[in-house]
């Protein structure tokens, strides 16, 4: 079940009205059970290591709280058991191939047969959002829950479980705990939310997606169409990503339970750091929380702030997969952030418009992002720096992507100025102009959107 | 309280608003079907091919109807329509072939996997332009079998037919951006497709396969069989060859080999030629871009060898 189809509304609305009728603690329970069935959708037997997942965090969790004394020993098996159940599904065939290749590159014949392998979908998600919970109860930043359903419902609240936000237990798990009450104003933005996550995908990220794919599936494009596929990348995984978001946290909304905000307005970002502190807000502060400030972080000196910062950022783009482009963009990205702590010591950087820094890293990470779409880096020298420029055809996709992209645009001056709104009007005339959105939305949807939809690209990871 | 009985009260009226307020653009816009083509049958009349292809992509990135003509000395005219599937070979063969003058033509159909015995008429999700310009209304048979739209598709068309015009709408913006590259909007897609395809990362087949005898009874291909013998056509069903590279499981080459078979005895029983591509050793991975298609730099030389094996020595 995607959550862009008509399955998935009607089973948003069933879920939510047999809800908002239940008690608490029957509340968790049907949307544990409901959890569990949506990702059942996916593949049943999935499923079960889904709950071994959830019942391993939760004995964990229970184990580290009642016997303080070996809670070292149960971090480490928690992290190696999430951890290399993590790197069996997703890294298994990467490491046969590279094993294979290295053999081969001795001249010795050697046949491993790779492994039919079916990756769990959102194992990267709930692998990072279970070991943060178990973490974060040896640190004693967050109590332990002696409430099996709360944990489960932590690991696999069916709104973040294929995509994120990565939520900590401080924030989610309490949310389980409380009370939520129904509230008219929460549902229209919640269904506000899902309508332009909606859009996002079906109007923006696919029609995009469709002038990026004819770009890569060309044998020799030419630099001048080969960037602009970069760009319409650029625009297609961030309304991709944004709109599961916000699907995400609108059906969450309507249920009343607040998710976390994954994005920030990339665009508007003036840095490599301001960059990452606006683009899956929730991975970068897993990866900031959980690796790179217990390795020591910028404490320890210089040689090891960046030698943190690689591995951290080796860490992500490893994250997203088992492939050397993932790798090489991670590292592309460390040499961004650590040349910009030693540039922005410089008086003239400080002088540098805000409009030009956004451009250049708007251009620093467009470069990064073909990395990211093309796995085959002989194809990014090949196009990228040769061929013909293609001006005309280069201008009309360029002109098109625009048009896709002028929504996004509308979208983030209304969110600059939302607060005014807020401020301004009263619940009932925030539930009017909601609703005005998500109609608007739906309708552009209905005129524009895409025939075949493609999944989510953050599903693979 | 009261906020919370008035907010319950609410939730309604805004769930209608949702549904119903996006269907005023159709009301103002509107959508005609689109009439049957004539000029079609007019224009195949006008060529009066001996040799007609009717498939998909499939046909389309294979073969050559200029190189058959010079290899055969007849006659050639392919009809492919990308993302089309057996309703709308269904529709060309009755509606266009079956109504044209000419004598005795050859059809080819070609096709992929079990695609000729499903019960659709686009590969990928119902495109009404497609079919439109082809149906010459009531269609019974046609709408009796085609299983390409669900019940919620056809609700959702019916309150929102807008839907219906959306390529048209798109079209407008291509046109737009045609006012700064001065380049035809319609010959993007071509401009395209002419820097040539690169070959993909293949996945393997997970194609499902159900049994023969109760996919052919809910399928297109009997109607198919009965309208060729009908207008005297001479047809031949081409199950073209998956890129070699795609990993398949055994279970499910098995479930192909023994799909083939029935499929091949039931054809012979009605006499209709069959050419089983399958396992022919001049087809090799380096051809294909993807698992099905064919690269444009090996089109000429694909169309070459099948007219002199299949055509030209038919046996």
């Amino acid at each position: 079940m995607t959550f862009t189809s008509l399955n998935y509304l009607f089973f948003l609305g069933g879920v939510g009205l047999l809800y908002w009728l239940l008690p608490l603690k029957k509340q968790n329970i049907l949307l544990l059970a409901v959890s569990y069935y949506f990702y059942a959708f996916v593949e049943i037997k999935l499923a079960i290591i889904l709950a071994i997942y959830s019942v391993m965090t939760y004995l964990f969790g229970l184990l580290i709280e009642r016997d303080r004394s070996h809670a070292k020993i149960y971090l480490l098996f928690s992290t190696f058991g999430a951890i290399g159940t993590l790197g069996y599904f997703k890294y298994s065939n990467f490491f046969i191939s590279q094993v294979t290749k290295l053999i081969s590159g001795y001249g010795l014949e050697i046949n491993l047969a790779t492994l039919y392998i079916i990756i769990p979908i959102g194992i990267s998600f709930y692998a990072f959002q279970s070991l943060s919970y178990v973490i974060d109860v040896y640190n004693k930043k967050t109590n332990y829950r002696n409430n099996i359903i709360d944990v489960a419902l932590f690991v696999s609240f069916f709104p973040q479980l294929l995509s994120g936000p990565i939520e900590r237990s401080n924030k989610l798990l309490t949310q389980f705990e409380n009370k939520r009450t129904y509230n008219i104003e929460n549902i229209t933005s919640g269904l506000a939310l899902i309508s332009w996550g909606f859009f996002q995908k079906l109007v923006i990220a696919d029609n995009v997606g469709k002038i990026c794919d004819s770009i890569f599936s060309a044998d020799s494009p030419g630099f001048g169409l080969f960037w602009t596929g970069v760009l319409a990348f650029s625009v297609q995984i961030f309304a991709d990503f944004s709109a599961y978001t916000d699907i995400a946290r609108g059906s969450s909304r309507i249920l009343g339970i607040e998710l976390s905000k994954n994005f920030n307005n990339p665009w508007l970002s003036n840095s490599p750091t301001n960059f990452w502190k606006r683009w899956h807000i929730t991975l970068s502060s897993w990866l900031r929380d959980y690796v790179y400030i217990p390795l020591g972080g910028n404490r320890k000196g210089t040689m090891i702030a960046i030698r943190n910062v690689i591995i951290v950022f080796l860490l992500g783009g490893i994250w997203h997969g088992a492939s050397w482009n993932f790798v090489i963009w991670g590292f592309y990205h460390a040499v961004l952030v650590i040349t910009e702590t030693f540039v922005k010591q410089f008086q003239f950087v400080l002088r540098i418009p805000r409009i030009l820094k956004v451009v250049l890293t708007t251009i620093l990470f467009m470069f990064g992002w073909s990395f990211f779409r093309e796995s085959d880096i002989s194809y990014i020298v090949n196009n990228g720096f040769t061929g013909s420029p293609n001006t005309l055809f280069t201008l009309h996709l360029l002109v098109l992507i625009f048009i896709y992209t002028i929504p996004m645009f509308v979208f983030i001056i209304m969110i600059k100025k939302r607060h005014i709104v807020i401020t301004r009007f009263n619940s009932y005339i925030m539930v009017i102009l909601n609703t005005i959105l998500g109609v608007i939305c739906v309708t552009g949807i209905l005129i524009l959107g895409t025939t075949t939809t493609n999944d989510f690209i953050y599903y693979i990871f | 309280m009261k906020f919370r009985y008035l907010s319950i009260l609410t939730l309604p009226v805004i769930l209608i608003a949702y549904i119903a307020l996006p269907a005023v653009p159709s009301l103002v816009l509107g959508y005609e079907l689109e009439q049957f083509d004539h000029k079609s049958i007019e224009k195949l009349e006008q060529q009066n091919p001996s040799l007609i292809f009717l498939g998909n992509s499939i046909l389309d990135t294979r073969i050559d109807p200029k190189t058959v003509s010079e290899i055969t000395e007849i006659p050639t005219q392919s009809l492919a329509i990308n993302g089309s599937a057996p309703g709308i070979w269904y529709l060309q063969l009755k509606n266009i072939i079956g109504q044209t003058s000419i004598k005795s033509p050859v059809v080819h159909i070609f096709f992929y996997d079990n695609l000729i015995t499903q019960p659709i008429s686009t590969t990928g999700r119902s495109d009404n332009n497609l079919i439109e310009p082809l149906l010459v209304y009531p269609e019974e048979l046609f709408f009796s079998i085609s299983r390409d739209t669900s019940w919620k598709d056809n609700l959702t068309l019916s309150i929102y037919p807008i839907i219906k015009r959306r390529e048209e709408i798109k079209t407008y913006l291509n046109q737009f951006a045609s006012l700064f590259s001065s380049i035809d909007s319609e010959s993007v897609q071509f401009k395209i497709d002419s820097f040539g395809k690169r070959q993909i990362v293949l996945k393997p087949n997970t194609r499902k396969y159900y049994p023969f005898y109760e996919e052919i009874e809910k399928s297109f291909l009997p109607a198919i069989i009965q309208i060729a013998k009908e207008k005297k056509i001479d047809l031949v069903l081409v199950k073209t060859s998956k890129n070699p590279s795609v990993s398949t499981k055994i279970e499910t080459q098995n479930l192909q080999k023994s799909y083939v078979e029935n499929l091949s005895s039931y054809l012979n029983s009605n006499g209709v030629h069959f050419i089983d591509m399958t396992e022919v050793d001049w087809i090799d991975a380096a051809m294909f871009y993807d698992s099905a298609h064919i690269r444009s730099r090996y089109k000429i030389h694909y169309t070459e060898l099948f007219t002199k094996n299949f055509i030209k020595n038919p046996s």
